[in-house]
């Protein structure tokens, strides 16, 4: 009988899927200030990441955090209910940002598309982490090999002056640029929360470190693709640019329009994201409120991301939320999500 | 208990069936695939005039839609006629001379809406207007495979898409457009396009050498004394020359490839006095047009060390800079 643990190379799959296709979505438009040099942004926030994963597992400090937690409880569950919080905005604006996007390419109603790709994203959590992990297994081959086909036909048309040649301002747009990537990426953090559910291995360190290495080079690939393409300045006034750089891409006469081809593999990124967000959210609520985690407080949760996301596409306003609440998660992250059981960084540690 | 959800699902699921409004959704005959879109001006509004394919014999299939903006234009065009239009695999937009300042709208239009191909050729017709290129039993589409040909196999120029020109014109460069005769649709040379309005017109010769210039992959046959060369550019660069901190002139070195193709030996120099003529007027042309933002790129390509400087000099020196052109052809044995 097969362990239904599921290895932390497997969460870092899901993590390495979720975070490409949501950074190859939002991010080109987003580091456009930084002109031609924006293909830099991720490969600066990587090292930054990459950095801070190797203090993470190098230090026990994310035990001594834990064992801090475990001494206070009522703080410890009071950072769970803020994370729950600020992960159900979270949640719901990565919803609402998919289902924004299909309802262009498919013509239907932003909120039956939201509660169609949060019915499918809690089917998918409901089974638990393990059987997430291994479908996304899969959802990566198609995913990874997809992007393979959009380099292969969109590198030989890039313009290298448009990504070459770096003005001072574009340079002094680094840095944010490079914090814009961690924030746009920050969703990604919730998975720290479900640390304690995986079982260390041989290997495990390196397979982590070596996902988290894989992120950042193929963020930078995409934007360099974006850019090279469409140029800083047409990058920053369409909507959905890696999209619209792929519309480009094909034969003529073969075969053309690949966009929705991609944006359709992009969805199972999309539903990764979504399904592991949920995951997390229901891991918080147990912390908060300590019982059971069952497959209907998956459920549960979808039905509360749901509603929060019907009022955004009533009001409006994603944006705004997830730039007010991206720093709570940071510093909540830190407290509490990192905190989760530090014996698995000290397994990954005996074990890489 | 996990047949439920999957019921959810399944009803969810109609819900996407999204395609039910897109024109790729309907049977071919019921839908005019629109292959070659003219824009035109008519009383003040954009006139768009919309051509198909023609599979048989008869009327090529057309309909023309007029409004204030390329949206409302195209909503009158698709609702003009008794078939539903698809302008998702436009192949070439033709865009008369009087319709130049409605290509910013128009390029906005094409990548706002996700029906619309951004990957369309952009072509000039010299002439006012478009009327003589659809009427009648002209077709166009098919005249255009001639163009489309060439183009694809870079025969003297390069085609230019909706995606290079809305990406050049962000980038506040200006952009080179291929110019159609409205009788013949034969290729007569280039626009230059800037800041809403054609800044140039450039005959095939500096057409030929402004491609040189921006490096274009291009190859053409050239006869001189009797010897018939196909040429193709291997390289050509735009070298900055310095006075100190200076820019002070504008090395162009070309070298191109030659394979004979008739005739007898020789004429290989007097070949590459006529490209260096071609590029050397080209260059004049680009100057005095004030079309530096161009080729700054390509320059600054060529000694990156020195882009701040190069770019802060350029825009300002560009007209006035002196140039000079060399051009070598290394014949193919």
């Amino acid at each position: 009988m097969p362990s239904r643990k599921p290895a932390p190379g497997q969460l870092a799959g899901i993590v390495l899927l979720a975070l490409f296709t949501l950074g190859t979505e939002t991010l080109p438009d987003r580091l456009a200030a930084a002109g031609g040099g924006a293909w830099l942004c991720p490969l600066l926030s990587g090292g930054a990441v990459l950095a801070a994963a190797l203090l993470l597992i190098r230090r026990p400090l994310a035990g001594r955090v834990l064992l801090s937690g475990r001494e206070h409880p009522l703080g410890a569950r009071a950072a769970a209910v803020l994370l729950l919080v600020t992960g159900l905005g979270i949640t719901a604006a990565q919803a609402v940002r998919v289902a924004l996007r299909l309802s262009e390419d498919l013509r239907g109603s932003p909120l039956l598309l939201t509660a169609a790709l949060l019915a499918l994203a809690a089917w998918m959590a409901a089974g638990g982490l393990a059987a997430l992990g291994r479908a996304c297994q899969i959802f990566v081959l198609a995913v990874g090999l997809t992007f393979f086909f959009v380099a292969l036909f969109g590198l030989p048309g890039l313009r290298w002056d448009w990504l070459l040649l770096w003005s001072g301002e574009n340079l002094r747009a680094l840095p944010r640029g490079g914090a814009m990537t961690a924030l746009a990426l920050s969703p990604g953090l919730y998975a720290l929360v479900l640390l304690e559910d995986l079982e260390g291995e041989q290997g495990a360190r390196g397979c982590v470190l070596r996902r988290i290495a894989a992120l950042f080079p193929l963020l930078a690939l995409g934007t360099l693709l974006v850019t090279g393409r469409l140029g800083p300045g047409l990058a920053e006034a369409v909507r959905r640019p890696f999209f619209q750089m792929v519309s480009g891409l094909g034969f003529q006469g073969a075969f053309q329009r690949l966009e929705e081809l991609v944006s359709a593999l992009w969805l199972l990124g999309d539903l990764a994201l979504l399904a592991l967000l949920l995951l997390c959210l229901r891991r918080l609520l147990v912390k908060a409120r300590p019982g059971r985690e069952t497959a209907s407080q998956v459920w549960l949760l979808a039905g509360a991301v749901l509603a929060a996301a019907g009022a955004w596409l009533r009001w409006g306003g994603t944006e705004m939320v997830v730039a007010l609440w991206v720093p709570e998660l940071l510093a909540g992250a830190g407290l509490l999500a990192l905190a989760a059981r530090g014996k698995t960084f000290e397994k990954m540690k005996k074990g890489g | 208990m996990r047949k439920r959800p999957i019921l959810l699902i399944l009803a969810l699921a109609l819900t996407l069936g999204g395609c039910a409004g897109t024109p790729q959704s309907r049977e071919a005959g019921s839908t005019l695939v629109v292959s070659v879109l003219g824009a035109d001006t008519a009383d003040g509004a954009l006139c768009l005039t919309a051509a198909a394919e023609v599979r048989q014999e008869g009327e090529p299939a057309r309909s023309v839609g007029t409004g204030p903006t390329p949206a409302a234009a195209m909503e009158a065009l698709a609702g003009g006629g008794d078939q539903v239009v698809s302008a998702a695999h436009v192949e070439h937009l033709l865009l008369a001379k009087s319709a130049g300042d409605r290509l910013p709208a128009l390029l906005d239009y094409a990548f706002r809406d996700p029906q619309q191909s951004t990957e369309t050729q952009l072509w000039v017709v010299d002439g006012a207007h478009l009327d003589r290129l659809f009427r009648g039993k002209e077709d166009p589409v098919r005249r255009m495979e001639i163009l489309k040909t060439a183009g694809r196999d870079r025969q003297g120029f390069c085609p230019v898409t909706l995606r290079e020109a809305a990406g050049a014109l962000a980038q506040g460069e200006p952009v080179l457009l291929p110019v159609v005769d409205p009788e013949t649709l034969d290729r007569t040379g280039a626009a230059l396009y800037e800041n809403g309005r054609f800044t140039a017109w450039l005959d095939r010769e500096e057409a030929l050498g402004a491609a040189l210039l921006l490096g274009q992959r291009i190859h053409w046959t050239a006869s001189a004394e009797g010897a018939s060369l196909s040429l193709r550019p291997v390289r050509c660069r735009l070298i900055p020359r310095w006075t100190e901190d200076r820019l002070s002139r504008l090395s162009v070195r070309c070298v191109l490839e030659g394979v004979r193709t008739g005739g007898g030996n020789g004429g290989t120099q007097a070949l590459e006095e006529q490209t260096e003529q071609a590029v050397t007027v080209a260059l004049t042309r680009l100057q005095e047009a004030g079309a530096g933002r161009m080729l700054l790129g390509r320059a600054g390509l060529c000694q990156p060390g020195r882009w701040r400087t190069l770019s802060a000099q350029w825009d300002r020196l560009f007209s006035g800079l002196p140039t000079s052109v060399s051009v070598t052809i290394l014949e193919d044995p």
